[in-house]
């Protein structure tokens, strides 16, 4: 009676199969035993099997559609964009016309009429197809144009487009790529530089340009020597110089030179007719900001250390460590400036050329064909092969020649140990 | 393997109708609507107050689907919903006023003759006496037995430990036992062979 108190509560689900194995294999047990229980989970089976409907429930088609339309017409609908991310387009919109604006506004008279010149150039190259057009970015505060050409030896008779210096005779171009970047200084920045009264004006413009020439001569040593003079003549001087020859006897030459500015284009076009021009590459980076910044952070420096040392020679002798500490850094600090401000002033004074020379590949023997030509490579090859054949034997000699030291003892131990062996035996039977 | 299609399946459902898509909306009321709207029936006096409640139940999971976290499977989270639904309306409702199923077993008439004719006499005995049972042991018999909810969603969706799910059914079924007085075995000896196949 105990345990049938106790399996009551277990026998709805004991029916309904809830049960873990242990239990269900104790009630189990108890039903085999109680017939009371087992009427009752009998009655409780029979129960269940009358309450539970024969099928699921089904909604009647016009119910489905009427629930349907509700329950689209109610939905919330797709997420909205948080106000944030909207402020954040929007923003980026705003940011983004004004860019626009002031990008026409201020480029009007330089970049885009460097670009019109440059694309106008490539375009009136006769046979000459453009690859990429001219694009206009603001990477940072300075503003900078760079043109790159790259040609093809195997190219047809079309012409670089020289940037106002001429063609480059006895070039063939055939693939021509140019890349046309102007950034524009930001609105800020020259509002900024209105309101100061426009000392960057007085400076002139600051533009630092360099460029990359690879040519193809016959002959790299002599037109090293002729560059570096013509780089003289222009007041200019060579910075680096270095000579390559490569297994199959082709010289490269690579040179790095120096040239006034103004000299810049005519010295690059004098060198580009030295040779087959491969690749070409200009750029020029206006350092106008920079060099302004660089002067101006000198002069404040200077009236620092003109305070600080001010500050010294009153206090004298009872002056801070500190002050000390204070005066020497703003020494090392104006001394950084001067030699920054030199140096930005010398690369607007200098433009840099990398020079190329290289020889043409040497021509690759002419391939023959033909029956006769095949046997010929067959038998080449068979020889060859036999060769290696023997070549293995030979080696396979002297290998055994070599570790004959090792193995001959070892064979002799070997055999007077069988014959004592047989001996043995024999004595043995 | 089944469980994780089936809850991996549900978050689906819940992503597309979060985002308004009306496919989701009709898979949806294809997979619940029958239930919810069974479920409402045994909670409204009437069929068009169990459609209206069945729509405002629809209608109220389909506005707070965002707030489905996917802590518990889906099923059990409509069902948790509905009920509280349910709960409120019979609430609303006039204390006089009895659920249909229990009108259907009080006056079988009203469903017409044919529906009679199918449902047993014993049908009509146990469904008076699920109507004579308390709210707790009804709602655990209801959705066990009618809906299918096995003890641990039961017990997930009515907030109770599954011991008492257990205790809750083994009652109420006590209770069916007693009101039927006797009557369920009877002479049927096919179903007594069945049951006793089963134990």
């Amino acid at each position: 009676m105990r345990d049938c108190d106790r399996m009551r509560d277990e026998l709805k689900a004991y029916v309904d199969r809830e049960l873990s194995p242990i239990r269900r294999w104790s009630v189990a047990r108890h039903l085999a035993t109680c017939d009371a229980c087992r009427a009752e989970a009998k009655e409780m089976a029979q129960i269940t099997e009358e309450i539970r409907p024969d099928e699921t429930e089904t909604l009647d088609p016009a119910l489905r559609t009427r629930f349907i339309e509700e329950v689209s017409a109610a939905a919330p609908g797709p997420p909205q964009q948080s106000t944030v991310r909207m402020r954040n387009w929007a923003l980026a919109g705003v940011l983004l016309l004004s860019f626009g604006i002031f990008s026409t506004r201020f480029m009007g008279g330089t970049a885009s009429n460097k670009l019109n010149t440059v694309a106008g150039n490539v375009a009136s190259s006769d046979g000459g197809v453009e690859v990429a057009s001219g694009s206009v970015s603001a990477p940072d505060d300075n503003e900078s144009y760079t043109q790159t050409y790259t040609t093809s030896p195997s190219a047809s008779n079309a012409t670089l487009p020289p940037g106002g210096s001429g063609g480059y005779p006895g070039a063939d171009h055939k693939d021509v790529v140019k890349i046309v970047k102007v950034p524009v200084t930001p609105p800020a920045r020259m509002a900024a530089k209105a309101a100061s009264g426009g000392d960057d004006e007085d400076l002139g413009r600051k533009v630092h340009k360099s460029a990359s020439l690879t040519l193809q001569v016959a002959d790299p040593e002599a037109r090293s020597e002729q560059i570096e003079e013509m780089v003289k003549a222009a007041g200019g001087f060579m910075t680096n110089s270095s000579l390559v020859t490569d297994p199959e006897g082709v010289k490269t030459a690579e040179l790095t030179v120096k040239v006034p500015l103004p000299q810049f284009e005519e010295s690059l076009a004098q060198i580009a007719k030295l040779g087959n021009v491969q690749a070409k590459n200009v750029t020029g980076e206006d350092i106008t900001q920079k060099v302004s910044d660089a002067d101006q952070r000198a002069n404040v420096l200077e009236q620092d250390m003109a305070e600080a040392l001010n500050q010294l020679k009153k206090k004298g002798s009872k002056a801070s460590w500190d002050l000390q500490e204070d005066a020497r850094d703003l020494r090392i600090q104006l001394a950084q400036s001067r030699a920054r401000l030199r140096i930005l002033k010398s690369l607007a004074e200098l433009s840099e050329i990398d020079i190329t020379l290289s020889q043409p590949a040497k021509s690759a023997p002419p391939v023959q064909t033909g029956f006769v030509a095949e046997m010929g490579a067959n038998g080449r090859g068979a020889v060859k092969s036999a060769l290696g054949a023997v070549e293995t034997l030979v080696a396979f000699i002297l290998w055994i020649l070599a570790y004959a030291p090792l193995w001959i003892p070892a064979f002799l131990v070997g055999r007077w140990a069988w014959k004592k062996y047989q001996k043995s035996a024999v004595n043995a039977t | 393997m089944a469980g994780i299609i089936q809850q991996y399946q549900e978050r689906r459902l819940v992503q597309r109708m979060a985002l308004g898509d009306r496919r989701a909306f009709e898979d949806f009321v294809d997979k619940y609507g029958g239930p919810v709207h069974r479920l409402a029936r045994s909670h409204a006096r009437s069929e068009a107050d169990a459609e209206d409640l069945t729509q405002e139940i629809l209608v109220e999971i389909s506005r707070s689907i965002g707030s489905f976290r996917g802590a518990s499977s889906l099923t059990t989270w409509v069902y948790r919903v509905a009920l509280n639904h349910c709960l409120k309306h019979q609430q609303r409702r006039r204390p006089d006023t009895a659920p249909l199923d229990a009108v259907t077993t009080a006056a079988p008439e009203e469903h017409g003759p044919a529906r009679c004719a199918e449902r047993s006499e014993l049908g009509i005995r146990i469904d008076s006496a699920l109507a004579g049972l308390s709210e707790d042991h009804r709602t655990v018999v209801l959705l066990h037995e009618m809906h299918g909810l096995t003890y641990a969603e039961c017990a997930e969706t009515l907030g109770i430990p599954i011991g008492t799910v257990k205790s809750r059914l083994s009652n109420a079924f006590r209770r069916l036992r007693t009101a039927l007085g006797g009557y369920v075995l009877g002479d049927d000896s096919d179903l007594a062979g069945a049951v006793t196949e089963t134990l």
